[in-house]
């Protein structure tokens, strides 16, 4: 039989936890700890944030005033208006533009960490830091070049 | 850091890069009224460089180095696998101009996008870290969606590119959590670091290998995960499903080799066996019953990617040559046979096209050069010689004996006669029935005729002359 058969079996027939420690329960007891004390803060601060919205909810609807008027039981969009179905067709150019707005933006997320490092650089590192951004934005700019003269960006 | 050494080692990669970006800007500087100027000057543009990177990757053939930060390696099998992948985009390139004017899709982006995936492709076959494997996969596989919907007024090239991407970008998720277990086990991705680590059987880095493969299963188009290959064929463009068909296939394989070879997967033979036994099988099988002869290839195809994984049983310097030949043969029958597809492509009154073999009846009288071409591809897909498609056989399934799995491959051998019969029926309709109705030839091109001759040329001098293609194998540890 061969490995990936056999570790198969052990794998379906073990449960996932004997294969880090020897089975007996005083190991699986710490492993159990070990591993759950790395998650405490986590749960805190799901516990923490569930609390928070249930309880503003529930005090909210208990405590404050209610005054309906037609104007506040409309759709809400922020604060135009609301006209028309919900359900129209949207331009394709607006995913061209968020679509675009992404990239730039991640752009910007990469270049960020590296401006901040770049002055502590020295030399030839300093150099080739350079270079190598200089690179990248070339080639995003080939792209944005590109979808200039593809007119992706007009308005009409 | 990168130093010019390793500019010097990867100019195949970089000339291939650049161009996709030249052809891109080609494409926009010319004003619309000048399109047919830049149409014609993109088409030599991009022959002219994969010519040049074909002739830098001969002069890598015997290097043997690991360039940027150990990202990607330059060896005999990844040079061997740069010429096969580039040769087969030559082919594409210069049998798609006519075809793109005659579907009138002839846009410079289609020259760039394949350019893009050819670089991935390469970036695949080249890499040295699993990081880089993903990368070059993700940039093949997202040209590849663009292209299979590159008809965008048609339904059916639309529907193939949306299944296409469903189902390959769920198949992504697993190739990136089996490297996320990869890593987890032996704390890096890098092929050099992993195998200094020496990694021992452990469940969850034998759940990572095992999701990389399942991954490279659905790329490859084997057994399990095969669905998607005929419905995505038939709907793609037509040179295009001959490209994604053939070089795709390819570079799948070429990066399987090597992670194969890096994880030292010599002890899942059972594995391996069943998964190239069943997609033989299914392969085969249903090609028997196909009516429509794009569909008919895309199962033959199948098939074929059960013949090559039959390779893999036991990875090890003659079983990688065998392979390699095979890739080198079935790119050329493959691409060559949907070659004489585009052209005999019959076009029904609501300008979709259908593919059917009834056109393909008595093509020999009205066609007799076009029937002849396809005559030579479908016997070398057969596996009849002198074509290179028997070597390709050969080599692979005496692999198969000299790690004694002889049985698979007698089941191999039996069922490439089952697959005998629906590349001879083709045959037969050519040469052997009178013409039903008006065969119309879709459009006649010099192009894409010189495309398919190179191929029988190659299908031709390998299949006589092997040694045209084991002399650089042999060099391959």
């Amino acid at each position: 039989m061969d490995v990936l058969s056999q570790a198969s079996i052990i794998f379906w027939q073990k449960s996932f936890l004997s294969d880090f420690c020897v089975l007996n329960n005083l190991n699986i007891l710490l492993f159990l700890h070990i591993m759950l004390e790395s998650y405490v803060p986590i749960l805190l601060m799901m516990a923490g944030a569930v609390g928070f919205a249930v309880v503003n909810t529930i005090v909210s609807k208990i405590f404050g005033p209610k005054k309906p008027s037609s104007e506040k039981m409309s759709t809400y969009e922020s604060g135009v208006e609301p006209y028309g179905t919900a359900h129209s067709k949207f331009s394709v150019k607006y995913y061209m533009v968020t679509m675009l707005f992404i990239l730039f933006d991640i752009e910007i997320v990469f270049m960020y960490p590296w401006a901040v490092t770049f002055r502590s650089f020295e030399g030839a590192m300093l150099t080739y830091a350079l270079v190598e951004m200089m690179v990248f934005i070339g080639l995003l700019l080939i792209g944005y070049f590109y979808i200039l003269r593809k007119g992706s960006l007009k308005w009409n | 850091m990168i130093n010019s050494l390793d500019f010097a080692n990867s100019i195949p990669l970089l000339i291939i890069g650049g161009a996709g970006l030249v052809v891109m800007l080609l494409e926009t500087i010319f004003p619309k009224s000048q399109k047919g100027t830049s149409e014609t000057l993109i088409f030599y543009f991009s022959l002219a460089a994969i010519v040049a990177a074909i002739t830098f990757s001969f002069g890598d053939l015997t290097k043997n180095f690991i360039i940027y930060n150990k990202f990607i390696r330059v060896n005999t099998l990844t040079s061997v696998l740069n010429i096969v992948l580039l040769t087969g985009i030559f082919i594409t390139v210069l049998s798609s101009k006519n075809y793109l004017q005659q579907e009138k899709i002839n846009h410079g982006e289609y020259y760039s996008l394949l350019m893009f995936s050819l670089f991935g492709m390469m970036l695949m076959g080249q890499a040295n870290d699993l990081i880089v494997v993903f990368v070059g996969l993700e940039l093949m596989s997202i040209c590849f969606y663009v292209l299979a919907g590159f008809m965008r007024r048609k339904v059916e090239s639309n529907e193939s590119a949306i299944k296409y991407f469903l189902l390959g970008a769920f198949l992504t998720g697993f190739l990136l959590l089996g490297i996320a277990f990869i890593y987890g086990y032996t704390g890096s991705t890098n092929y050099t670091a992993i195998t200094d680590v020496h990694p021992q059987k452990d469940t969850f880095y034998l759940l990572g290998l095992t999701l990389v493969f399942i991954a490279f299963i659905f790329k490859t188009g084997s057994f399990p995960l095969q669905m998607w290959i005929p419905d995505v064929y038939q709907g793609a463009p037509t040179v295009v499903t001959g490209m994604m068909s053939s070089v795709g296939k390819t570079a799948a394989f070429g990066a399987l080799i090597s992670f194969f070879s890096i994880f030292a997967l010599n002890n899942i033979p059972m594995v391996v066996a069943m998964v190239a036994i069943l997609t033989m099988l299914y392969g085969n099988v249903v090609a028997l019953v196909q009516s429509n002869i794009k569909r008919l290839l895309a199962y033959s195809s199948i098939a074929h990617a059960g013949y090559i994984m039959v390779g893999f049983l036991s990875i090890n310097s003659f079983s990688i040559r065998a392979v390699l030949f095979y890739l080198v043969s079935y790119i050329l029958m493959q691409s060559g046979a949907f070659i004489i597809i585009s052209m005999v492509e019959e076009k029904t009154g609501d300008n979709t096209s259908k593919n059917t073999l009834e056109s393909y009846k008595g093509l020999g009288k009205t066609n007799p050069m076009l029937s002849l071409l396809m005559t030579i591809f479908l016997f070398s897909l057969a596996g009849i010689p002198p074509f290179a498609g028997f070597w390709g056989k050969y080599y692979i399934f005496l692999s198969a004996i000299q790690v004694n799995y002889l049985w698979v491959a007698i089941i191999g051998i039996l069922l490439s006669l089952v697959g005998v019969y629906y590349y001879i029926k083709v045959i037969l309709y050519m040469w052997f029935y009178e013409p039903v109705g008006e065969t119309t030839i879709a459009y006649r091109s010099d192009f894409s005729y010189t495309a398919a001759v190179i191929s029988v040329i190659g299908l031709f001098a390998f299949g006589v002359y092997p040694d045209l293609i084991l002399r650089y194998l042999r060099n391959i540890i």
